[in-house]
Formats: C-alpha cells, structure tokens, sequence
C-alpha cells in the first residue's frame, strides 16, 4: 500500500468542478499511476507560499508510510502568507489587493512591497526553508522531492538533496511560447479579457509537457536519473497563428477563472 | 597546546562594549575560549539583528570554519524580529519604542501598517521552524561542532537534537532584575531608558556561570539550563 502525496502551489494544484472536467492527464496523476500508488494525496493551491507548504507538510507527517512518495513543489520565495485564513493570497502581486483584502490592507501590502521587501532576505530565508525541509527529510526518513516551481538557488543548500534537479517548472511552462508577445495575447486575448491575465493551461503546462513531466519524474524517482526541466519539454509551441482547436486540446478543460473558486482539488 | 577558534554568531547577548583588556578576566567569551583550549574567539554579534542576518553571517563565514578544531556558538534572537533594511542591520526589533528614531518617516510608516495588517498569520514561528532545521541540517552536511543557543523563546522549539536546553538567556538576564519577571524586567528597563550598561546583558558575576554551563554542555554534553544555577535579583 503506497500513497503519492503533492505539495506546492498552482504548479501542482489539479482542480476539477465536476468529472468530465477532471483531467486525468496532469502530470501528478500519471506519476500516481506509473508508481502505482494505491492513493493519490494532492494539497496544492494556487497563490501560496511555501510557509504554507511547510504547514501542509507538517501535517501529512504522521499519515506517511515508508512505501510513500512525496512531490513537494517549491514557489517564488518572495510570496508572504500574510493573511493567516487566506493563505492562496500570498502571490500579492499578481492580485486585485483593493477587491481582494479591502483598501487598508491593500496600502500595507504596497508600502511592504516599496520599502521592507528585499531580495537578499527572500533568498536567505528560501535557503533556510530549503534546509528545513532537508532535515525533515532525513529525520522522518521520507523519499521526497523537490521540485522548483520559480528559482533555483544560487549557493546554499541544494533544491533537492536525495535527487539531482536542474531548472525549473517556470522554464517549461515559459519556454511553450513562442515570444513575449505570444505569452501575452495568450493570458490577455485568448484566456483573459483584455483586463484580466489569466492562464487556461492545467498546471501552466500544455496537455503535450504533462505526459514528458511524468515520465522524467518516474525516471528520477525510480532509476535516479537526473529531473532536468530545462531540456526535453515541447517548446515554442503557443503562438497567435495556432490552430485554436489544438490549443484548446492542449488545455485543462476547466477553464479556471479569478473569480471561478468552486472548484475543488483533486485527491482520491 | 591551543587550537581551534571559537565563533559567536548572534545579536546583543553576544555584543561587548568595554575593551578586551576590560572583559577579558571575567567575560563568558574569554573563559570559554580558555576552557575550550581555543587560540582565540571570533564575536559576528550585532545589537538589533534579526535571525536572518545572523544565519547569513554564519554562511558567509562558514568556509574559515575548521570542522575538525572549532567551535561554533548561534545564538538565536527574538522570532518576531525582521531583516527589513539590509545596511541597516541593528533596527530588527521593529516593536521597540525608538524604532522610528533609527528609520526613515516612509520606512516607519510601512513597518507600522505591516504590524497592524500584515501580522495575523504563523509565518514568524514558521521561519524560526525554518532556521532551526537549517542549522541542524548544516551541523550534520558540514559536520560542524555548531551549538544553537537560545536568546529569548526556547518553548516548543528544538535547539539541540541530544540534549536538553531549558530557558533561554533572556531568564538570565531577566531574573537578575528584582522580582524575577517580566513586568519588574520591563519597568526597570524603561527606567534606564532602554540602556542596559551590562554587558550581553548579564552582570559580571553571572558571567563566569554561564561560560562553566556553557563549557559542560558543549564538552560533556550537559542539558543546558537557564532557568537555575545563577545569581538572580540583584538589580533593582
């Protein structure tokens, strides 16, 4: 009896609102099937930080086996979970903050983010979480792996100290368009509405990268190879000449929305 | 024969104010160091810091470390402290009551509204959680001789993996204030308006306790506790 359990952000998050729209394709479901996990466990949100991830994963602890496999997905190390019952609130940037957490918080965030935040501080305490999670590892004696979402660190501990992990999730999922401008009439036009950015892809990634994800990471887990996310995926793939059809395939088939929130996460 | 070095890695319960030639015959630091049979100490403390500056010195510094001869002392700080302002590192303490003498108008104000809006989550216990694993793990990678200590919380949290750590230097420094709690603490520190003239914040006469504890602990793998053992209520 063996469980896949995934940890992170919206790299990992695998939503659904009813069973035709539950992507059986994401790539942390096929890893389940490949392993042949008896249970798939999958924790991730969109928007979090990894404070909230370390809190997820010191709360699974005590319900993982020895046979278990654990997909942590690391995010930006500058993402602040300030808001204690919103934790998906912590990519701030990327929020309507007025609409989102009122026009007083949404002041306390922008002088946060002009005058405290610093980049050398993030990185210092990303290093220390990486850390963290690398003692947990060895002390619960977990077959774990991390996988980074955003940076790589430069110094410091290594992203993942049981597996060779080079890149990241962010390299695949910007390198399947063909330019920026691409990127943005993909977010803007094509998903969005001229004022909202959004991205229709299942865990950023087109349908093609998550059957190339699950494979190299089976690879990694069971034979040790090298996860490389910066060579193998289908690139230049999004651009605004493209077939829509193909692209829609190519898409998670909840197109998820800002305001679409009920949805749930997929864990069976 | 002398070898290795000492390391002290914190904030002001490492920091010293008077000359060597003034400490050195009563100082924590300097017994120590002798107990030890190290040639010399090297103090990385600042008064103020936040846990992440003092974590980034000790990385910064952890090249010289000998792993065979050294020793490494981390003395951790106040969890809710925050490295906002790299360059100017002493202003971590951001509740103290003469912080915005030490910041720019704009910079207080940010600190302000962040401690009114932005404060209502776990992330400061999270990052202390974070901190402390990472020295374990490095104590382990690096096969460093590193002993954390704790300045202020130690409740609930893991300083040592082998043995036992009770209180933390802020009941040392606390119980030597008559009354031997918080409130005759923080009566008597306004009183001196902020300025503790102790040095690491103990008298001179709890000094020479804490190096003996101290060397017990790293030697002979002694608990480490705070909370007895020193001389207590001698200021008022």
């Amino acid at each position: 009896m063996s469980n896949l359990w995934v940890l992170g952000d919206s790299y990992g998050a695998h939503f659904y609102k009813d069973e035709k729209f539950k992507t059986n394709w994401f790539w942390t479901q096929q890893l389940c099937e490949k392993l042949k996990c008896d249970h798939y466990r999958n924790f991730c949100q969109p928007g979090i930080a990894n404070e909230y991830t370390q809190q997820m994963l010191t709360n699974i602890i005590k319900h993982v086996s020895p046979n278990d496999y654990i997909v942590l997905i690391s995010t930006q190390p500058g993402r602040q979970w300030f808001f204690d019952q919103h934790p998906h609130m912590a990519n701030y940037y990327n929020l309507n903050l007025v609409d989102t957490v009122g026009r007083e918080k949404a002041n306390a965030i922008r002088q946060y983010a002009i005058h405290l935040e610093s980049e050398r501080r993030v990185i210092n305490s990303f290093n220390q979480f990486l850390g963290w999670v690398h003692y947990t590892t060895d002390k619960h004696n977990l077959n774990l792996i991390i996988i980074p979402g955003f940076e790589s660190t430069e110094g410091g501990f290594p992203i993942s100290h049981l597996y060779n992990v080079r890149g990241s999730l962010l390299d695949v999922s910007n390198n399947e368009f063909c330019s920026s401008d691409d990127d943005n009439w993909f977010r803007n036009e094509f998903c969005g509405d001229n004022k909202t950015s959004l991205d229709w892809r299942a865990g950023h990634l087109i349908k093609d990268n998550h059957y190339v994800l699950a494979d190299k990471l089976y690879n990694t887990i069971i034979n040790k190879e090298e996860l490389n996310l910066s060579d193998g995926f289908k690139e230049k793939i999004i651009q605004k000449n493209i077939d829509t059809d193909y692209l829609l395939s190519q898409l998670s088939e909840l197109k998820i929305t800002l305001t679409n929130t009920d949805y749930k996460c997929v864990s069976f | 024969m002398k070898k290795g070095k000492l390391w002290i890695f914190g904030d002001s319960y490492g920091t010293f104010h008077q000359p060597g030639d003034k400490l050195k015959d009563w100082h924590w630091m300097w017994s120590l160091t002798e107990k030890l049979g190290h040639e010399n100490f090297y103090n990385i403390c600042e008064d103020g810091v936040a846990n992440e500056w003092i974590y980034l010195q000790m990385i910064q510094n952890s090249n010289q470390i000998d792993k065979q001869s050294d020793t490494v002392i981390f003395i951790t700080t106040q969890i809710n402290r925050q490295w906002f302002f790299p360059g100017n590192d002493g202003v971590g303490n951001i509740n103290m009551p003469s912080f915005s003498n030490y910041v720019t108008k704009e910079q207080a104000k940010a600190v302000d509204l962040y401690s009114r809006y932005l404060t209502d989550n776990p992330q400061n216990e999270i990052r202390f959680q974070w901190l402390l694993y990472a020295l374990h793990f490095l104590k382990i990678k690096e096969n460093i001789n590193l002993f954390v200590i704790p300045g202020f919380e130690s409740e609930g949290f893991i300083f040592n993996t082998e043995v036992k750590i009770k209180g933390s230097l802020f009941d040392v420094c606390m119980n030597e204030v008559k009354g031997k709690n918080f409130k005759a603490w923080s009566k008597w520190i306004e009183s001196v308006d902020g300025r503790d003239i102790r040095e690491g914040h103990l008298s001179a006469e709890n000094h020479p306790i804490l190096a003996e504890k101290f060397f017990q602990h790293f030697k002979n793998g002694k608990d480490l506790d705070f909370t007895t053992g020193f001389i207590e209520e001698i200021i008022e």
